[in-house]
């Protein structure tokens, strides 16, 4: 027994891990199943300093090579998209492939996948923040920024499913010379306050927690101000022509940026009485946010349950929605970081192995409870002894759509199981792969209840549904908005959350008298610089 | 923004005191410096320190924030206003039967209920901190000293106001030399 | 610094365990007034009216189910904890493997009970499960489309392999726990959390289709999906309850001063709130959506629950077992003070009581008659017998060692544990 602080015993189980040299079977070092050491958060001996530096540099240093590239494909995506919603608007929503009985589909589905890929930011930010998982503090603005974008694809969809985009205010409580109100016992109104109350307080999660991080950026640009900045090449392929033009450009991008993060970072000053009010508000917005993220999945759920629709109406459809939805949210979550990591320098030191590893091990058990909710459905609809249900639910494993159903199966039960094995958990681009199959499960969960529409109380009126070509690009297109907000915010803002790293370091805490205590020359320092 | 570049205050800076800052190397020595400052009975001084440091609210002898009542009362207005809502305009304003469910029930509302109170409080979380904590305010006196920059960082400073009833500061250079403080610096006011 | 705990006066003989003998007294009484009281159910089962049976024959079932929900959930608990090497709770998650342990008072209780209602069958025809009854389903179509399910060799099958997989578990983790106390390998926990994943697996699975055989099918034209949820979020509330009460008792009795802290407490009430937060949620979504969808095969189970007496009692539960609690523990200070931690986890193992007994017992009907069967006193006395027993040799289990796990490698993690926001 000893008298340690638990950031010392991290200090020591560092420093025996970095005296020790890499364990080539543990990656990086931090996959130790020691349970009496808690394997470092950031790597590299860092100081904070180093942390600031790295992490600043992201933004502060020229454009990657890799970013221009990757930006324009993904805008012109998004430009596609964009064609595809105007097309929509002026023609109808006819240009979609819906029919009679297919009402809803790969609309809703992109709603409900995109909402649902929205959760894991919450989750990571939010409810990991409540059970104090300091690992999450590498991961959360990056995936909160993800859950930012994510809801915005996702109200795209039923905005323009709507048909009269320019009637859409009527989905609100304002009053009006028709002297009509929303009806507030349908669940899609409930959509609208849901998503809108989620969207909202994500953006205030986000942006207050960025704060301090903004004003580290401001306080930099401020040392810089007045220098200006070549534009450099563009390196767009086949456009060496603009290349020899921004060559010559020098913008004063400096005082810009210290004016603009200056401005959003509200005069932050970092004073403690200030940290007083924000570290509670922070943690109190954790607190009400996670019930939020679990009600707005319940209440997309809701827009199926409450119906009396066979296939739908279960009781088990809201915490098995909010199942998928994390499930599906950490996949793009590792979708995103893996190349992010490996793309951006030293941002291994911060997203471990471990990390990685923890995440699959969260895919591993919202798959699980994801399963084990299919499992319970699929029992009880046998149970229940209502033959309605229970042809849908042959019907979805053997009927038209068996193609979707057993993607699905295969995608969301069955692929995320290898993780079960740690040697799937610790292989990164088999971890990247089984992150987009999940991510294509996850949609086709959703395609598969709505397909539950095709086979109609009336058999005469049975169809099968097939998307257009509009229907196709604007899911792409939705991509392509996702890919293009992703990568401006990969660019301008700090993608992880500089305060919050720097207070889970074992430096951070007041007690530590560690390893090269403060700025003592036997510290490691020349490694982080 | 007028910023001053040089690291030291030229002594003969016509501009009034507005304090004496210090700088700490760790969030050690922070801590025992921001207790002893207490001790002393100091009113009018702040710490500042790149990253919320563990027990710093004991440590200056901060009271819980209030924030919380902020969000408790916003969230009750977010409540009484979605019921109001949801009565009012469905059950009353707006009498159309659908789906034969009743006009207003409390289960049907409780949705919105529950979604309102929470943006209610999430506004009150976010806009009472920065309420409570006087912002935004993009000019305040340490702005003006380059080494403070350094605090977003990886700098620990404590500033003693000038305003501080029991302000000297030849007393308060010798306190935060004892303290370990070093770049002890006159701050003036915004000119 | 002053934050240096003081280890040696924490891990004092005389601050980790009750003296020789503590509590064994108490324990005995309850232990007999609790057997006495499940002999008097069964005394007035045999000689009251059909109702009286019936209802005492439900009422025991309550207290039986409450009884099996504190350890199943307790084993939920503490694997979740190895699962996610959690520190902050190496010092007080003893007593929860304690609770866990006792899965063999559940098993004794519900054999208890599986007696008495087979008794009941035969002498008085009077059953709980009506599928069991053949006068009863003869000619009953939605019977003969589940009796591939409802039968009872395949019941009692599935009774005894939750019973075999929860024991095994639970024998496991209380293993590696108290061998670590004494010979301090530290791998005993790596080996707990190998156990933990696939142990939350066949948790799920068997505490959800427990909840279904002995619960849900009361009512075997009944169905919910939600239900194994409901069960579980239920019986984390109690457990999590009883779980804190202990601790603060222990406290009370001049134990674990260092080892279960303010800090603690404060975690533990988090839970409680967060647990009741979630109960709330599952029940008001499986309420809901039946309300909402109004389709008569549903709303049967709903609709009994509002006739009679039975619907004043029903506003019970949203008040009793959300609101007030919820209100209650909101505040930070009152998480941080065990006056009132003790007082909101009696008062929700009470409520989960009530729960239970609102779920089970208004399935209480005379054969062949529409009678609603209310509240009666025997109900008091049949579901809190098994309790007390329960609680009887959970006193004794809890003086039989140490109050923490001695040689813990995340140990000073925990004694160090503190909330700073």
């Amino acid at each position: 027994m000893t008298t340690m602080q638990p950031d010392q015993a991290t200090a020591l189980g560092l420093s025996r891990l970095t005296a020790g040299g890499f364990d080539p079977e543990t990656l990086d070092g931090t996959l130790v199943s020691d349970p009496s050491i808690r394997a470092p958060l950031v790597l590299g001996n860092r100081d904070f300093h180093s942390v600031t530096n790295t992490i600043c540099g992201w933004i502060e240093n020229p454009t990657p090579k890799w970013w221009m590239p990757a930006f324009a494909v993904a805008s012109a995506v998004a430009g596609l998209g964009t064609v595809m919603i105007v097309f929509l608007i002026i023609t109808g929503v006819g240009v979609w492939g819906l029919m009679n009985p297919v009402m809803w589909s790969w609309d809703i589905t992109n709603f409900v996948w995109w909402v649902g890929i929205g959760h894991a930011g919450t989750l990571i930010s939010a409810i990991l923040c409540l059970l104090k998982q300091k690992w999450r503090t590498s991961i959360n603005r990056f995936a909160e920024a993800m859950t930012i974008f994510a809801v915005i694809c996702a109200g795209t969809f039923p905005g323009i499913h709507v048909g009269r985009v320019w009637m859409a205010w009527m989905l609100f409580p304002i009053p009006n010379a028709n002297w009509i109100w929303p009806n507030f016992r349908s669940p899609l109104l409930w959509d609208v306050f849901a998503v809108g109350t989620y969207f909202t307080v994500s953006l205030l999660f986000w942006y207050m927690g960025m704060i301090p991080d903004l004003a580290t950026l401001r306080d930099r640009a401020i040392q810089r101000m007045g220098i200006k900045v070549r534009l450099g090449p563009l390196g767009l392929p086949g456009m060496g022509f603009l290349d020899r033009i921004t060559n010559r450009i020098e913008l004063p991008l400096n005082t810009i940026a210290a004016y603009a993060y200056g401005f959003l970072s509200m005069g932050w000053r970092f004073s403690a009485r200030h940290w007083n009010n924000y570290e509670k508000a922070y943690l109190m917005l954790a607190g009400i946010s996670t019930p939020l993220v679990l009600s707005v999945h319940s209440v997309v759920s809701f827009d199926f349950a409450v119906s009396i629709i066979p296939g739908w109406h279960t009781t088990i459809f809201p915490p098995y929605f909010v199942a998928g939805a994390i499930f599906s949210g950490f996949a793009m979550v590792l979708t995103l970081l893996i190349p992010a990591r490996a793309l951006y320098p030293g941002m291994k030191d911060f997203v471990t192995a471990r990390t990685i590893e923890n995440m699959c091990k969260i895919i591993t058990v919202t798959g699980s409870m994801v399963g084990f909710a299919y499992m319970m459905e699929f029992f009880i609809a046998w149970y229940g002894g209502n033959t309605f249900e229970i042809q849908t639910f042959i019907r979805r494993a053997f009927g038209p759509y068996w193609w979707a159903y057993w993607i699905m199966v295969t995608c969301n039960v069955i692929s995320p199981q290898v993780f079960w094995f740690k040697w799937a958990r610790t292989n990164i681009p088999f971890i990247f792969l089984i992150s987009i199959i999940v991510n294509i499960g996850m949609w086709f969960e959703r395609y598969v209840i709505l397909t539950t529409l095709s086979g109609d109380f009336l058999p005469s009126s049975w169809g099968y549904f097939s998307p257009t070509y509009v229907d196709i690009f604007t899911f792409i297109g939705s991509l392509g908005i996702f890919m293009t907000l992703f990568l401006l915010f990969c660019r301008f803002l700090p993608m992880l959350a500089l305060s919050e790293v720097k207070n889970v370091m074992p430096q951070a805490s007041p007690h530590w008298e560690g390893y090269g205590h403060g700025h003592d020359p036997h510290s490691h320092h020349g490694k982080g610089h | 923004m007028a910023y001053d570049h040089g690291s030291h205050a030229a002594p003969d800076d016509a501009r009034p005191l507005w304090g004496l800052m210090a700088e700490f190397s760790d969030p050690a020595s922070l801590s025992r410096a921001a207790k002893h400052v207490k001790k002393e009975g100091f009113r009018n001084w702040d710490v500042y320190s790149p990253f919320p440091v563990h027990g710093m609210d004991e440590a200056m002898g901060l009271k819980p924030s209030r924030v919380t009542f902020i969000m408790g009362f916003m969230c009750l207005t977010g409540f009484t206003c979605a019921w109001l809502m949801q009565w009012w305009m469905g059950g009353v304003d707006y009498k159309i039967v659908v789906a034969g469910k009743p006009l207003f029930a409390w289960e049907q509302a409780t949705p919105i209920l529950f979604e309102l109170s929470v943006l209610f409080s999430a506004f009150g979380a976010v806009f009472g901190m920065l309420i409570l904590n006087l912002l935004p305010r993009w000019n305040h006196p340490l702005f003006g000293k380059q080494r403070f920059l350094r605090v977003s960082d990886d700098r620990f400073v404590i500033a003693i106001e000038a305003a501080d009833p029991k302000f000297n500061e030849p007393d308060l250079r010798r306190m935060f030399e004892s303290l370990g403080g070093k770049h002890i610096d006159r701050v003036e006011e915004e000119s | 610094m002053s934050h240096a705990i003081d280890t040696n006066l924490i891990m004092a003989r005389d601050n980790i365990e009750l003296s020789e003998g503590a509590g064994r007294g108490l324990s005995s009484v309850l232990i007999g007034v609790g057997a006495v009281g499940i002999a008097a159910t069964i005394l007035a089962a045999f000689s009251g009216d059909e109702a009286m049976a019936t209802i005492a024959a439900h009422a025991y079932h309550t207290g039986v189910m409450a009884v099996i929900g504190f350890s199943v959930a307790a084993m939920g608990f503490v694997m979740i904890l190895q699962q996610t090497n959690a520190g902050w709770s190496a010092t007080i998650r003893r007593q929860f493997e304690n609770i866990m342990s006792l899965i063999w008072v559940g098993g004794l209780l519900f054999i208890v009970d599986i007696a008495f209602q087979l008794l009941m069958n035969s002498a008085r025809h009077v059953y709980i499960w009506d599928w069991m009854n053949a006068a009863h389903t003869a000619g009953d179509e939605l019977y003969r489309h589940k009796s591939g399910y409802l039968n009872v060799p395949f019941f009692a099958a599935r009774a005894i392999a939750y019973f075999i997989i929860w024991f095994v578990l639970a024998r496991s983790l209380w293993e590696y726990s108290t061998r670590q106390d004494i010979d301090g390998d530290k791998w005993h926990t790596a080996r707990a959390r190998t156990l933990s994943a696939p142990g939350l697996l066949l948790f799920a699975f068997t505490s959800a289709f427990a909840a279904f055989d002995w619960m849900m099918t009361l009512d075997y034209h009944w169905f919910s999906t939600m239900f194994g949820v409901y069960f579980f979020a239920g019986s984390m509330v109690s457990m999590l309850a009883l779980g804190a009460l202990i601790l603060i008792t222990l406290r009370a009795f001049g134990r674990l001063h260092g080892a279960f802290t303010d800090e603690h407490l404060h975690d533990l009430g988090k839970l409680i709130f967060a647990f009741t937060v979630f109960w709330a949620y599952i029940s008001f979504s499986q309420y809901f959506l039946i309300w909402y969808a109004n389709i008569p095969e549903e709303t049967a189970w709903m609709l009994r629950r509002k006739i009679g007496s039975w619907e004043w009692l029903s506003w019970l539960l949203p008040i009793g077992h959300f609101i007030i609690p919820f209100i209650l523990l909101l505040p930070r200070p009152m998480r941080r003070s065990r006056k009132a931690v003790a007082l909101v986890s009696l008062w929700l193992i009470v409520m989960h009581l009530f729960d239970l007994y609102w779920a089970i017992r208004p399935e209480a009907k005379i054969e062949g008659q529409d009678t609603i069967l209310g509240p009666s006193p025997i109900d008091v006395i049949a579901v809190v017998a098994p309790v007390l027993v329960f609680i009887g040799f959970l006193i004794r289990k809890v003086g039989s060692g140490p109050l923490i796990p001695l040689k813990d490698p995340r140990l000073p993690e925990g004694l160090a544990h503190k909330n700073y926001v």
